[in-house]
């Protein structure tokens, strides 16, 4: 009767499960639960030492270097990664010098702190404005990053340039080339003063062409007086 | 890593000599292991090596970024595990050759080949019967004679569960294979 309590316990050690105390001490009282025990502890041992015999596969002598021969041939996930690193370099090197184009086309650079504020002076345009400070909380005055505005000479600066050195050539269109040439000539001949111009870019491309085109003129539009008749209304149009 | 081997796969990863000779050392030591993991689900000598190859060259192609090296065997039993299920999968011819996949011992009558071979084939029915987490315990437990601590660190998983799946896994095939007991308690 005692047995079939203990039935499990002892089956589920013999597979290798904890036993309780009171079943282990069964165990060792009952020598029918012990035959039980014994017959399905060899059941498993016999299928552990079977299993292990069934998969003392030893691999073939030419394992390794087919294993070798197996790399050579597959690219594998590393040529793959190579791949995705030699793009995203590439990418990288393309995104850097798109942004050197476009900031040297733009003309707009931050100023640093180390570059003097006289270095504007030395190119003949006057310096920017100054900006006043940002105060930021109770941490005091930060310097502020303001974009320096890189001027070109014109005006007796152009003639300045020596012989040797080529001319810079510039995409313009016909009409901008006679824009161009007429403000030379004004200035040359001493008509327009060099130091009127306006200073921004903005201004370089406008200002010539304000000087080329005439003041508009209107002339007022000639009228004829014209005589309103007077008096009733023609008879038909009151019949209908 | 032989000179050409060296000299191809310069140009597709980022092995140095340390690492080629790292992996070689480790190819040695593992290639038993690797192959029985293998073999314990396909059951076919060649299948077991060409899967046991695949994990390999998986592992070359990611050995640099392998931290830890001393968990290299893990790593590929758990590789070789996952290359051999899915090949064992899409096998459509495993049971002509879970006929072939039993050796018989050498002196052996016909009887006792016979006898052992239907042996053989009750046990890996019943193996594969097995839930795929206890499969894996039992058949590293019977490899080289890993104890619970080895397949524990292997599998990455606590000894207690290893434990407690090494059990269920040999209770699940007692009972399957009760009609075994007159054979093995003769042995």
């Amino acid at each position: 009767m005692s047995c079939a309590r203990y039935v499990d316990a002892i089956a589920d050690h013999a597979c290798g499960a904890e036993i309780a105390p009171d079943a282990a001490r069964h165990l060792a009282a009952c020598d029918a639960c012990s035959a039980r025990f014994a017959e399905r502890r060899r059941l498993v041992e016999g299928l552990d030492s079977q299993l292990e015999r069934a998969l003392a596969v030893v691999p073939s002598a030419t394992f390794v270097r087919r294993v070798r021969s197996r790399i050579e041939q597959s690219p594998g996930p590393s040529a793959r990664l190579l791949w995705w690193r030699a793009c995203g370099a590439a990418a990288a090197i393309l995104l850097v010098i798109g942004i050197g184009v476009w900031r040297s086309s733009d003309g707009v650079r931050p100023r640093t702190n180390s570059a003097p504020p006289e270095a504007s002076a030395e190119s003949g345009v006057p310096a920017a404005p100054d900006v006043p400070p940002v105060v930021e909380g109770p941490q005091g005055v930060q310097p502020v990053e303001r974009p320096v505005v890189r001027h070109v000479p014109r005006g007796p600066a152009l003639e300045r340039r020596p012989a040797s050195m080529p001319a810079a050539e510039v995409l313009v269109s016909p009409d901008q080339q006679r824009a161009i040439a007429h403000l030379m000539r004004l200035v040359r001949d001493g008509t327009l003063d060099a130091s009127s111009l306006p200073v921004s870019r903005q201004d370089e491309s406008t200002a010539p062409a304000a000087l080329v085109v005439p003041p508009l003129t209107i002339e007022p539009i000639a009228v004829p007086d014209v005589e309103i008749p007077t008096g009733p209304a023609p008879a038909g149009r009151n019949s209908q | 890593m032989h000179e050409s081997a060296s000299r191809h796969l310069g140009r597709l990863v980022t092995l140095d000599a340390s690492q080629e000779r790292d992996f070689e050392e480790r190819l040695r030591e593992s290639a038993d292991l690797a192959v029985r993991v293998a073999y314990g689900v396909l059951r076919h000598q060649q299948d077991a090596e060409d899967v046991a190859q695949e994990a390999f060259a998986k592992a070359y192609g990611r050995f640099s970024q392998l931290r830890d090296r001393t968990r290299f065997r893990a790593w590929l039993v758990r590789m070789t595990w996952r290359l051999a299920i899915d090949r064992w999968r899409s096998d459509r011819r495993r049971q002509a050759r879970e006929d072939a996949a039993f050796v018989p011992p050498p002196g052996a009558t016909a009887e006792d080949v016979a006898a052992s071979s239907e042996r053989a084939a009750r046990l890996w029915q019943a193996i594969d019967a097995l839930p795929e987490k206890l499969r894996i315990v039992i058949v590293l437990s019977a490899i080289h004679g890993h104890d619970v601590r080895e397949v524990a660190r292997l599998l990455g998983l606590p000894e207690g569960t290893v434990k407690s799946r090494l059990f269920l896994a040999r209770k699940g095939l007692a009972q399957r294979l009760q009609c075994l007991v007159p054979d093995t308690s003769t042995r």
